[in-house]
């Protein structure tokens, strides 16, 4: 095994690095896949402040494409396999899950945001999720679900909080996209009874 | 809280949900005799995948950006003279609250509207009081109710109707309404919004969100906040500087390129509407925005049983396929002037289609014409269409064997006419014919024609 000091994040922002983690933490080493969590919460945090205050009134932050661009820029292509790719994705998926429950605390907690405008009066009841409040319920809730049925939790994590398709999240769990749309619509179900 | 979890349960619930109707409540009722406690919970999760359809779809970061960075200052006790229960919705320029008036005479709830962001300035102010100025005077059945709106303790706050229902596209799912039904559910939003047209109203924000149906199935258009009043000499928008704010997948192409709006805007919404409604999906597939819409029967085709509970049965699509496809494709056309005229050209259409005639988003189609009247009539036009076409192949047949072939698709072209006017005549004679029928082959199978 390499025996280099991993204990400094930001010396991993190069694609080279990145995708060296990514090799040790699938042989098993868990330091190395501890820090690819912090490289990968540092980055996509960054990356949501910076796109939430550039967009314009009525544009929404694009979480696939802002998944799969952090991928690109991160992970060396040549050196990667396709699996590789899937565990990256579901990595980024359940970052992006604590980026935006450690946001929706922190605005609970009081603090102030950029003021990021809204599309318009949203009905309570045509939205998933409209305010810090219930970004937190459904993450409890995750949680719950989690410890009863924790495949189809995961397929929510993927789906909801990092905008993967169905094909990816298949091909990270090992199952059919059949048995990935059955899993999500139970889990849909299952959060639905659970916040009603 | 569930009982403990049992790991049977995700695949029952997947069976349940590719069943429906009669065949679902059998299947249920013999969970329920082995094993009644997981037939409850296949029954409520059912029941909570038909109410919340769409949660969920769009993933957790658009919805938060959508308008969650903002401030919650705690709501007020009461405003004016509403006293506040919950929070039910919120927006770009404030909050909605369950309220209460109570006076002497009566109780009623309301939905309060409340501005209380900061810097929403003389624009919200503005707007505010065009949303109560339209719609103190939109007093429809289909439409909230207007009660009260003002200032006080330096907020402007709107009373509407407050309507205890669900969204149009959760009641559809919960209720299992078949093509028909839904059809019929959404002429009532179209008529509200034909009524609100001619009060040179514009809605600017249809969506499934801003339609509720209440218990009784009666739908109410909610949310004029961003509507206005076009001008009838010029149909132009009058405070075109205004904060642009709508919901950009229900967006007309003119609204998002920040145009002229105008009812044909509302037009194209009501569309993606009722595309929704009866596909079970939005017309444009994620990043594909800007090209021509799938037809929905196709787009309701390729939806998968297995996606939860917007399962598309083999017979919804085909109820879809054709008159219903050109009816919201024509809702959708990118270009506004070819639309439905108003909202009440698109009701009448589907109306037509209800009636079983042909639809005006076809028309021109001579085959299309003659096609519908066969299904109206299809004994008695089978058999004179089997003549025709039978005598049409012949000659065809000939003709290519002797390798004369632009003159025999020509001929074949000819031959294909004749057999169309044939069929419109045989409109004229097809009360004759029924009746000749009926006596004739009671069994239901037509005389036969030789061929010649």
């Amino acid at each position: 095994m390499d025996p280099r000091d991993w204990s400094d994040p930001k010396a991993v922002a190069r694609p080279g690095e990145v995708t060296e983690l990514l090799h040790a933490w699938r042989a098993g080493d868990t330091r190395a896949g501890d820090l690819l969590v912090k490289v990968l919460y540092r980055e996509l945090h960054d990356m949501a402040r910076r796109r939430l205050r550039a967009e314009r009134p009525g544009m929404t932050l694009q979480t696939t494409a802002l998944v799969h661009e952090t991928y690109l820029r991160l992970v060396d292509q040549r050196r990667v396999e396709w699996r590789d790719r899937g565990h990256f994705l579901a990595l980024a998926a359940t970052m992006m899950r604590r980026v935006l429950v450690d946001r929706a605390r922190a605005r609970r907690a009081g603090k102030r945001g950029s003021g990021e405008p809204a599309i318009t009066l949203t009905d309570a009841a045509s939205a998933g999720v409209n305010s810090a409040d219930q970004v937190l319920d459904v993450d409890r809730a995750l949680e719950r679900l989690t410890a009863a049925y924790p495949r189809p939790a995961r397929v929510v994590e993927m789906r909801f909080f990092g905008g993967l398709e169905l094909e990816e999240i298949g091909a990270v769990l090992g199952i059919t996209e059949r048995t990935v749309k059955r899993d999500w619509a139970f889990a849909r179900a299952w959060l639905a009874r659970e916040l009603a | 809280m569930p009982a403990n979890p049992d790991p049977r349960l995700p695949d029952l619930f997947a069976r349940a949900s590719e069943l429906e109707g009669d065949a679902q409540a059998a299947w249920l009722a013999d969970l329920r005799r082995a094993e009644p406690g997981l037939a409850r919970e296949v029954e409520e999760l059912l029941a909570s995948a038909a109410a919340g359809a769409s949660r969920f779809e769009t993933p957790a970061w658009e919805l938060w950006t959508a308008g969650a960075e903002q401030g919650d200052a705690a709501p007020p006790a009461s405003v004016g003279p509403f006293r506040i229960v919950r929070e039910i919705g919120r927006g770009g320029m404030g909050r909605v609250f369950l309220a209460e008036q109570e006076t002497e005479n009566f109780r009623r709830k309301v939905a309060l509207k409340i501005v209380d962001r900061p810097g929403v300035g003389e624009d919200g102010a503005r707007r505010f009081r065009e949303e109560a100025r339209i719609l103190a005077a939109l007093e429809h059945p289909g439409i909230a109710r207007f009660y009260d709106a003002g200032w006080t303790d330096g907020r402007w706050y709107l009373a509407l109707e407050y309507v205890e229902g669900e969204h149009l596209l959760a009641f559809a799912a919960r209720r299992g309404l078949d093509t028909r039904q839904r059809v019929g559910l959404f002429l009532q939003v179209l008529d509200a919004v034909d009524f609100a047209h001619r009060h040179l109203v514009v809605h600017r924000d249809l969506k499934p969100g801003n339609i509720l149906v209440d218990a009784g199935g009666a739908a109410k258009l909610l949310d004029f906040g961003i509507s206005k009043m076009v001008d009838p000499e010029t149909a132009t928008d009058a405070a075109h500087t205004e904060t642009r704010a709508f919901t950009p997948a229900y967006a007309s192409p003119e609204q998002l390129r920040g145009e002229r709006v105008t009812v044909a805007s509302d037009v194209y919404s009501l569309g993606v509407v009722l595309y929704e409604l009866l596909a079970g999906c939005r017309p444009f597939e994620r990043g594909a925005e800007g090209s021509d819409p799938r037809p929905p029967s196709t787009a309701a085709r390729r939806m998968d049983a297995g996606d939860g509970a917007r399962v598309t049965t083999n017979a919804r699509w085909r109820d879809l396929t054709g008159d219903l496809d050109a009816i919201m494709l024509k809702a959708l056309r990118g270009a506004a002037e070819s639309r439905y005229a108003s909202a009440a050209a698109f009701a009448a259409d589907l109306r037509r289609w209800l009636d079983g005639k042909p639809v005006e988003a076809r028309r021109g189609g001579h085959r299309y014409r003659m096609a519908k009247f066969a299904r109206r009539h299809r004994v008695p036009v089978i058999s004179a269409a089997l003549a025709i076409l039978a005598l049409a192949a012949s000659v065809t047949g000939i003709l290519v064997q002797s390798r004369h072939a632009a003159r025999a698709a020509m001929i074949a072209r000819e031959q294909r006419d004749f057999a169309l006017r044939q069929l419109s005549r045989a409109e004229a004679i097809n009360d004759l014919n029924a009746l000749l029928l009926s006596d004739v082959a009671p069994g239901g199978r037509p005389f036969t024609v030789r061929p010649p």
